[in-house]
């Protein structure tokens, strides 16, 4: 099947994109902008887009200009006997808040949760979505920005295939849950099941028999299933080559579980190279203030020893160094590799003791190709192995970690691409 | 007939056949309430039967109660989710409005459920000074009331606002200016709080004069949305004059450096909220949480101040008592090099435990 792939979505920046990894959430205002669009352009564009023929094409645009006229003064004769507009993106609207909504309330307590809306998004959708929650009991909050751990987010995708009807993805966040359902839009408005709903951030088991109720159309019986997920794509086969982005609140139900959130994603590690490369004074930031927080906080965020001597040498004194061990990554990557990720669980598992003290440099020197430079992938490096250290339920203000970046080599005193660990314990 | 009057008679054909399938013609055109209805479950008839001049008094009313509201520390919007019942009344549906505009989280009940339920009553009287009205918004065991009089189209506050189920408190701003607007140079009202019970607030009591300068076209008096951020403001900035215990008691646990797309957003991001997610995961009840954002160099700070707001009730969302939660003051640095509006601002927050 011949496909136009025209998406009507808009992008939101790098700071809100889905978890989910493909393609990035969309101010809901601007969905509905996108439903309209997409969907009483399927016949439009296609009668506007043949050759002109000005006499004929002119009295029916005024025709089709008094049917709009009529949809939007608030004509009953043009709806069907649900009540629905004729618009299938009403139906969808309903599906999905329907279905949001059954499963929130099977994972929150709806009297002592409150989900935060945007106060700017006005569309049918968000309108059904807090009708329906404020209908289970949620409270609703309008917000200005992205407030509170309830905070929703939704993006509809629509593919208008050459043959007709259209593909629609519907991705809907709500703080750490997320779901995510393919449908597809039959010519005369039926709403059937494209796959089954996928979600993320939940760990208890969901009963799928309360979803994908009428009006939704179930293509498939595999499509009632609930498939819990965890990023595959950003996840691909063999080594991950950063870690899932909403692996921290996610586990798929059955499986053991790990710590619930890492603390640095891949994107707040770009961030931070980014921050460094663009030269906002963190220093600055930290010795401006007014009431000195204390001694520590008069460290830089992440400390170059290419250039100066370690942050951390006063909480380091008195002990003695008792094992060192230089994991190296492969060339511009942040990528640990089983053996590494071995050596990781040797030294949490046997070598480390509870009072111990790491010391962990990420170093990055010479040229790089990426462009989070050598910062980046310095930072990036540190922080997947103190990911990994906590997955070994190493605490982590056991930890100090540096880092050391350059452009050129620093010699034989820190490694070019790799992290240096170092385990400090008090003399027996 | 030619060519060009044949269309313009089918055009007006087709917009006749048009407006009466859509029953434009048949039915009385309502007024447009969106503007100041709730959000959710108006009773827009309620408000459509209501003049916009009513309307106005009752809007101005609703905002100055629920401004003072968001000020009153177990009552702001970050740490409480109020219950309210469809509005039945004009003043009803302006006081939802404006809890909604102050950015409270409603849950919608049928009866009087809930911790934070919400009362409201307007209550005609006719004493020695005249007729007056009685305004009172009650949230829990929280209650505000007021009297206000009516002077030609205008409303004016009567008395000192009252404060039950509270502890003093003396500096809240009931931006009564809001008054000021409507006009009627020469009256004079009174400004500032007391409790139920008579006793003082240790707030100042002023008498408010409407001044030559105060009236403004109604198009351009201050909106709602605009007054209830302003006390918004107002509460936070107090919050960060509270200052910062003796942080010699305290050992610093971690610290964030939240990054934000420019100085102006208060949009946090994905990876910001999951930052703040796994810190307050590690809060415990004794512990101080600080935040401070200090990016401006015009010394006002203003930008840097929201932001900083924004991140603690971010922090205060996810469960974090709000008193263990600071604003750390950003002094002023010359040497601090100034930043554009579209470059990424950091946040900074400290997590400390006692001992």
């Amino acid at each position: 099947m011949q496909s136009s792939h025209r998406s009507y979505s808009r992008r939101f920046p790098d700071r809100r994109r889905p978890l989910f990894g493909y393609g990035r959430p969309v101010f809901m205002q601007e969905v509905r902008l996108t439903m309209s669009s997409g969907f009483t352009r399927t016949g439009g564009v296609n009668a506007s887009s043949r050759p002109a023929r000005k006499n004929r094409i002119q009295p029916c645009a005024l025709t089709l200009g008094a049917a709009l006229l009529s949809l939007s003064s608030g004509c009953t004769m043009l709806k069907d006997t649900s009540g629905d507009a004729l618009a299938p993106g009403a139906t969808l609207d309903r599906i999905v808040s329907d279905d949001i909504a059954v499963i929130l309330e099977q994972i929150l307590e709806p009297r002592s949760t409150t989900v935060q809306i945007n106060r700017d998004r006005a569309d049918s959708f968000t309108e059904k979505l807090a009708a329906r929650l404020t209908d289970q009991g949620f409270g609703i909050q309008r917000v200005a920005a992205d407030q509170g751990a309830h905070y929703v987010e939704h993006q509809r995708d629509i593919v208008l295939p050459t043959s007709g009807g259209a593909r629609v993805t519907e991705r809907l966040t709500i703080g750490t849950i997320e779901t995510q359902r393919e449908f597809t839009i039959t010519r005369n408005g039926t709403v059937r099941s494209a796959g089954p709903l996928r979600i993320a951030g939940v760990r208890i088991s969901l009963d799928a028999d309360m979803l994908s109720k009428p009006p939704l159309q179930i293509a498939d019986p595999t499509h009632r299933v609930i498939e819990y997920v965890n990023d595959p794509a950003v996840e691909p086969a063999g080594e991950p080559v950063r870690e899932p982005s909403f692996a921290p609140s996610f586990k798929p139900v059955g499986e053991p579980a790990g710590p619930l959130e890492r603390i640095v994603t891949p994107a707040v590690v770009e961030r931070v190279a980014f921050d460094n490369r663009e030269g906002i004074d963190l220093q600055s930031l930290i010795g401006s203030q007014g009431i000195p927080l204390s001694e520590a906080d008069a460290t830089t965020e992440v400390n170059n020893l290419f250039y100066g001597t370690s942050a951390f040498e006063s909480e380091l004194d008195g002990l003695e160094r008792v094992e060192r061990q230089i994991i190296v990554f492969p060339n511009d990557s942040m990528q640990l590799g089983k053996a590494n990720k071995r050596l990781v669980a040797r030294l949490a598992r046997g070598s480390i003791q509870q009072d111990d003290r790491i010391s962990l440099v990420g170093c990055s020197t010479g040229y790089t190709s990426l462009s989070i430079g050598n910062e980046g992938l310095a930072i990036g490096r540190a922080q997947r192995v103190i990911e990994e250290l906590t997955d070994h339920d190493i605490p982590r203000q056991q930890i100090f970690d540096e880092g050391c970046w350059a452009p050129v080599s620093a010699g034989e005193d820190f490694p070019g691409r790799g992290v240096v660990i170092d385990i400090w314990r008090h003399p027996a | 007939m030619s060519g060009p009057h044949r269309r313009r008679r089918h055009l007006s054909l087709i917009l006749l056949l048009s407006c009466v399938a859509g029953g434009c013609a048949l039915e009385p055109v309502e007024r447009d309430v969106s503007s100041f209805a709730p959000l959710l479950g108006a009773d827009t008839r309620e408000l459509s039967n209501t003049s916009p001049e009513e309307i106005r008094r009752l809007r101005l009313v609703a905002t100055n109660l629920v401004a003072a509201l968001v000020q009153i520390p177990e009552a702001r919007p970050a740490v409480a989710t109020l219950q309210v019942r469809r509005p039945a009344s004009a003043f009803g549906n302006l006081v939802v409005r404006a809890l909604e505009d102050a950015g409270y989280g409603l849950q919608r009940v049928d009866a009087d459920q809930g911790r934070n339920n919400v009362t409201y009553s307007q209550r005609f009287a006719r004493t020695e000074s005249g007729p007056v009205e009685d305004f009172t918004l009650s949230v829990g065991r929280i209650a505000l009331s007021r009297e206000y009089t009516r002077q030609g189209d205008n409303i004016y506050p009567a008395s000192l606002m009252t404060l039950a189920g509270i502890d003093p408190i003396d500096n809240i701003d009931l931006h009564d200016a809001i008054f000021n607007e409507q006009g009627d140079i020469g009256t004079a009202y009174i400004s500032g709080t007391r409790m139920r019970d008579g006793a003082a607030t240790g707030a100042d009591v002023q008498t408010i004069d409407v001044r030559p300068d105060d009236p403004r076209p109604i198009e351009k008096r201050s909106a709602s949305e605009h007054v209830l951020a302003s006390a918004r403001r107002h509460y936070s900035e107090r919050a960060s004059m509270r200052g910062i215990p003796d942080l010699h008691r305290y050992t610093r646990q971690g610290r964030l450096v939240l990054l934000l797309d420019n100085a102006s957003t208060l949009y946090l991001g994905r990876e910001n909220k999951q930052l703040v997610r796994e810190l307050v995961n590690r809060v415990g009840k004794a512990d101080l949480v600080v935040v401070k954002a200090c990016h401006d160099a015009n010394g006002r700070n203003e930008g840097a101040n929201a932001q900083a707001v924004r991140v603690e009730e971010e922090v205060v969302a996810y469960g974090v008592a709000a008193d263990s939660v600071r604003i750390a003051p950003c002094a002023g640095a010359s040497y601090r090099h100034v930043m554009s509006d579209d470059r990424v601002t950091p946040v900074e927050v400290v997590h400390f435990r006692r001992g």
